[in-house]
């Protein structure tokens, strides 16, 4: 079904420029009819699209014209937005299927977890006196664009407007169909692959640990867990990507060789680049600065790790409210503070190594080799739901 | 050029290089050479018996049609020990262990009794059984095994895997339709489903093989997830027990079988005792004795027409005495074991038994025939 869905995406891309103005209204129609057919798939309903294209006209309407009424409601609208967020991302709400993969998904309601986060940035920037008003049907487009419905990425407005308004290139053939091709195999061949020995509670709940063999085997699925998770959400965002590209429009990228960083922040600057950009624009940015208000001050470092903390454990909470994605933040905030002890310390050493360029090279790849590490352990918290399988995939990896 | 010409162009190279890749692997067939190839016993440790997956993401299994890599994968790939007494165990869903973890499974059992031959050879059994009721099948797996020195074989059977209506039709003998054509060639089997459909000439594109490789792949990948928790099968919470409550009547359950109910008892040139006896033969030709058991049934001794909901007694009662008379005939070590468990002890069907009387069994089987082993 996923592969009739895509090949039906991607024919109303070939098909939608070639009807020249109409083309917008084409796509918005596609883009309403592949929202309810996702959700049917899902949880057969017609309320819940309805729903997504009543809060983008009502954020449309509301962002049209500047006041100090509608920032008000704006502000009003932001707060019932992330409740609704907030209510869908409760594991009762949330996947009941515990081998599946988290990539922001909300299962109740299909894009849901993307078109909050496009409609809070509008909102924001509105309020910031930022937006730049578009009509209704390039605005609908933009937080329901059908190839970014599901798994992202998280696009700017003014970022889509400039796309939509971009001359058609006859590259975008080649182009898009090679980041189809690219997306369909990193998707449908190597994730889906990998998911026969992935990490999974199943697994965990299964596996016999305290043999050699079996901690080797252990990593080799925390591995296989972090390349599935890498492929899967990255083929994802390269169908959309080049679906969107035959559509004539380009889509931000969301992913920029994560696993070949050299630490946790090069990391974040290429994982989910779209989420992480708008976390950092609109929550650790002001946060930051608002704690810089506060007695905390003084301890200027305190103020990054508060920052880093809260940024990376509400990253996690996007993923689902539980306690493993709080600790999996956690991990990663944790991780991001530590390197910039280091990295704040270490200009002597950098400009040691830098001098001497084997030296250089090796530990490039040490850095790299360590940083994947660090991630494919945070993995673990993200993967498993509960602190006993942690502990338990943890002791595995260490023979115990 | 306009959009609509390097659209048609693109689509057309597509298609022109799909093509070329079928035509590739159709005069390639790489398939039988990856299939020589698996990744356990090599980089993890092999399966204990083949991998038979009706639930593969909970079995951590995939059911693979290949012989070549079902014995690529398993432990009796591995090369013998000098003091190692080698016992091949042939059979159907019985021996293979159905409902049974790996190390349930009577091969397993008789390991762990640690057993050793009078000439103090470490007896080490190996699980060579399939969850089908065919002995083509078993023949099949004799042929291989015997590349991998074995010292005994136990190759058990029961009336329904000798039925010559119901040998053929099996994805995994469907797979080896060419080396059965080939052993009918030479042995003229009574096997009324041959001859088989020729394969076509599609099934050798890539694209007609996609499920196979897909499923090697899968096969490989499973190999962590094996080595980590040695699962291979779907242990329900609950099984439905198998019929106590049989049907009033004495039919076979097999529509081919129909003769048999026809000519009212059964007569040895009526089932499939040709292919245990080239089986017997081949192994015997390369020395390695072979013992052919009738495995154990469920057996409910009040009811006046049926064993079981396979077995009639007419039927049943008929085909052990014609085992008993061609293995007599042949001079077969024969072992008739249909009654060597309590008939409280079977599960889900008729033929599967509980651990602790799989475990007892073996036991009973093995020791009956290493004390009878020249």
């Amino acid at each position: 079904m996923t592969l009739i869905l895509i090949g039906a995406m991607a024919l109303c891309a070939l098909i939608a420029p070639f009807l020249g103005a109409l083309r917008p209204l084409l796509l918005l129609l596609a883009s309403l009819i592949f929202l309810i057919l996702l959700q049917w798939e899902v949880a057969p309903t017609l309320a819940l699209p309805l729903a997504s294209l009543g809060l983008t006209v009502g954020v449309w309407w509301l962002t049209r014209r500047d006041s100090p009424p509608r920032r008000r409601m704006a502000l009003m609208a932001m707060l019932c937005i992330i409740g609704i967020f907030a209510a869908l991302k409760l594991p009762l709400l949330s996947s009941a299927d515990g081998n599946a993969l988290n990539i922001g998904q909300t299962v109740a309601w299909i894009g849901f977890s993307y078109l909050a986060f496009r409609l809070l940035h509008v909102l924001l920037d509105f309020r910031s006196g930022r937006l730049k008003p578009l009509p209704l049907p390039h605005f609908a487009l933009y937080a329901l664009f059908f190839p970014a419905l599901a798994a992202g990425p998280i696009a700017r407005v003014e970022q889509f407007a400039a796309a939509l308004a971009a001359p058609l290139s006859a590259e975008r053939f080649k182009a898009g169909g090679s980041r189809l091709m690219r997306g369909l195999f990193k998707k449908f061949v190597l994730a889906d692959s990998l998911a026969l020995m992935a990490l999974s509670p199943q697994l965990v709940r299964d596996a016999q640990t305290g043999t050699p063999i079996g901690a080797l085997s252990l990593w080799l699925i925390v591995y296989a867990y972090a390349f599935r998770l890498y492929w899967d959400f990255s083929g994802y965002t390269d169908i959309a990507i080049g679906v969107g590209l035959w559509a004539g429009i380009k889509l931000p990228e969301n992913f920029d060789a994560p696993y070949l960083k050299r630490n946790l922040q090069a990391f974040w600057n290429s994982w989910h680049i779209t989420l992480s950009t708008w976390f950092r624009l609109y929550f650790f940015t002001p946060a930051s600065r608002e704690l810089l208000r506060t007695p905390l001050k003084a301890w200027r470092e305190g103020v990054v790790l508060t920052a880093q903390l809260s940024t990376m454990i509400l990253i996690g909470l996007w993923h689902g409210a539980a306690l493993n994605f709080v600790l999996w933040g956690a991990w990663h905030g944790a991780g991001l503070w530590l390197f910039r002890q280091w990295s704040a310390r270490a200009a002597g050493w950098d400009a040691f190594v830098a001098a001497r360029p084997p030296l250089a090279r090796a530990i490039g790849v040490l850095s790299v080799l360590a940083t994947f590490h660090y991630v494919a352990l945070g993995w673990i918290f993200f993967a498993l739901p509960d602190l006993g399988l942690i502990g338990k995939m943890l002791g595995g990896l260490i023979g115990r | 050029m306009n959009d609509s010409v390097r659209l048609w162009r693109v689509l057309i190279k597509a298609a022109a290089l799909f093509i070329l890749f079928n035509i590739v692997w159709y005069v390639a067939q790489p398939l039988g050479g990856l299939n020589r190839l698996s990744v356990y016993g090599a980089l993890f440790p092999p399966r204990e018996r083949f991998p038979f997956a009706e639930f593969p993401e909970a079995s951590y299994a995939v059911t693979v049609n290949s012989l070549e890599q079902l014995f690529a994968s398993h432990r009796v790939a591995r090369p013998k020990a000098t003091d190692e007494f080698r016992v091949v165990m042939l059979g159907d869903s019985a021996i293979w262990g159905y409902l049974l973890r790996a190390d349930q499974s009577q091969a397993a059992c008789i390991n762990a009794l640690d057993l050793h031959t009078a000439d103090g050879r470490r007896v080490r059994a190996y699980n060579l059984g399939y969850p089908t009721l065919t002995v083509i099948k078993d023949f099949l797996i004799l042929r291989r095994a015997l590349a991998h020195a074995p010292d005994l074989i136990i190759w058990s059977t029961s009336l329904a895997s000798l039925y010559p209506s119901d040998q053929l039709d099996f994805p995994l003998i469907l797979a080896h339709r060419e080396e059965v054509s080939e052993l009918q060639a030479q042995y003229a089997f009574k096997l009324d489903q041959y001859p088989l459909p020729p394969r076509p000439w599609q099934e050798r594109t890539f694209f007609a093989q996609r499920r196979d490789l897909a499923d090697w792949l899968r096969h490989q990948l499973y190999a962590p997830a094996w080595a980590s928790t040695r699962l291979d099968h779907v242990l329900p919470r609950f099984i439905a027990p198998h019929p106590v409550n049989l049907i009033p009547d004495d039919n076979v359950l097999s529509v081919n079988v129909l003769r048999l109910r026809e000519a009212g008892k059964i007569a040895p040139e009526d089932l499939n005792f040709d292919v245990l006896k080239a089986g017997v033969d081949l192994a015997a030709a390369q020395g390695v004795p072979t013992v052919l058991i009738n495995e154990p049934i469920y057996r409910n001794e009040a009811h006046p027409l049926r064993y079981n909901t396979y077995y009639p007694r007419w039927a049943y009662d008929g085909y052990r005495a014609a085992f008993e008379a061609v293995a007599q005939r042949e001079g077969w070590r024969y072992l008739d074991l249909w009654d060597a468990a309590p008939p409280d002890q079977f599960t889900d069907t008729d033929f599967h038994l509980t651990a602790a009387a799989n475990c007892a069994y073996a036991a009973l089987l093995i020791t009956t025939i290493l004390a009878e082993l020249p």
